[in-house]
């Protein structure tokens, strides 16, 4: 992969043609997922976005290859949308409650039917609504692990956290949803 | 995650139930029997499925379009610069040289001033005909610089 990163960049920096739109556009999905996590809103999503690939374009002639390309391209998206929400005085992430999250999750020894509730809208709704409710940074977390797949030291990379701080984020983050999961269930039942 | 990482054997068998309904849900496997990991199976598919505002799909294009223009801008904010910086050398240079030749090249400029006309007009002439020279020759370097 640092061998493909090696000859794009390589490319860019000569100026050759649709280079750049090549790293745009190998690149351009994590981004938008970084920071429409962080910020939400899809304008300020497209402009952010676009404000980091500049910057990479700017300064891709002081990447010195210490991480992947993705990561490093992560790093200036994340601080790109930091920046946004610390202007807009949007708190990053929620102070850290005292609340155990194991206190919120019953362990179940039944059955549980994942199509019937993986078909149920209602379930679903509930479950998006509560991860839109997660603060940025855990939101962004979430998605970077399930979605892009991103291992925990990178995640930790890009955000600048220690790797035991994802780690956290992402068990009682999951905890809490499957903590509202089954208020919902049981209410349902 | 094979290690212990949690304090309490709860935490960690929690953790591994959310890993593992993670893992199968990445494969596509088929629901198991522990309704632990079913569960968390639900939560990793709604994460697989974030509500996100579409990626507009010239995106790319678009970007790079405009990193381009920037660049291009940045390059020609440069050449203004040294442009600048090349005049006010001149100017300092030309300076230097009225200073150490005294004025004597003014005089040599009054050719068409009839000698006897008042020193002032003299004076008056010679720079005129000194502007309009770089006058002249900035124009011919604008208009050679048109494309």
């Amino acid at each position: 992969m640092i061998d493909a990163d090696r000859l794009l960049v390589a490319a860019v920096l000569a100026g050759n043609r649709g280079a750049f739109e090549t790293l745009v556009r190998d690149h351009q999905r994590l981004c938008w997922h970084i920071i429409n996590r962080m910020v939400r809103h899809p304008d300020d999503t497209r402009e952010l976005c676009q404000d980091t690939f500049l910057r990479v374009h700017r300064y891709l002639h002081q990447y010195r290859f210490e991480s992947a390309l993705k990561t490093w391209i992560g790093q200036v998206a994340y601080s790109v949308a930091r920046r946004h929400l610390e202007r807009k005085r949007i708190p990053l992430a929620e102070p850290a409650a005292d609340e155990d999250p194991m206190s919120l999750v019953e362990q179940v020894a039944d059955g549980f039917d994942l199509e019937a509730a993986s078909a149920d809208a209602e379930i679903g709704a509930v479950l998006h609504a509560e991860i839109e409710a997660l603060p940025p940074l855990q939101r962004t977390v979430l998605t970077l692990y399930h979605l892009d797949e991103v291992p925990i030291p990178e995640i930790a990379r890009i955000t600048g956290l220690a790797a035991g701080t994802i780690k956290s984020h992402l068990f009682r983050c999951r905890a809490r949803l499957r903590g509202r999961l089954q208020a919902r269930i049981g209410v349902k039942e | 995650m094979s290690t212990r990482d949690f304090d309490t054997e709860r935490e960690q068998r929690e953790w591994e139930a959310q890993e593992r309904a993670l893992v199968d849900e990445r494969a596509g496997a088929r629901a198991g029997g522990d309704a632990n990991v079913a569960q968390y199976r639900l939560i990793a598919r709604a994460l697989r499925r974030p509500q996100l505002a579409p990626l507009p799909s010239d995106f790319a294009a678009r970007t790079a379009a405009r990193a381009a223009v920037e660049s291009r801008a940045a390059s020609e904010r440069v050449e203004v610069w040294l442009e600048r910086g090349l005049i006010a050398l001149l100017l300092v240079a030309g300076g230097v040289a009225l200073t150490v030749f005294n004025s004597e090249w003014l005089e040599t400029l009054s050719f068409s001033v009839p000698e006897r006309a008042a020193p002032s007009i003299q004076t008056l002439v010679s720079w005129s005909i000194a502007v309009a020279a770089c006058v002249g020759i900035s124009s011919a370097f604008a208009l050679a610089r048109k494309p």
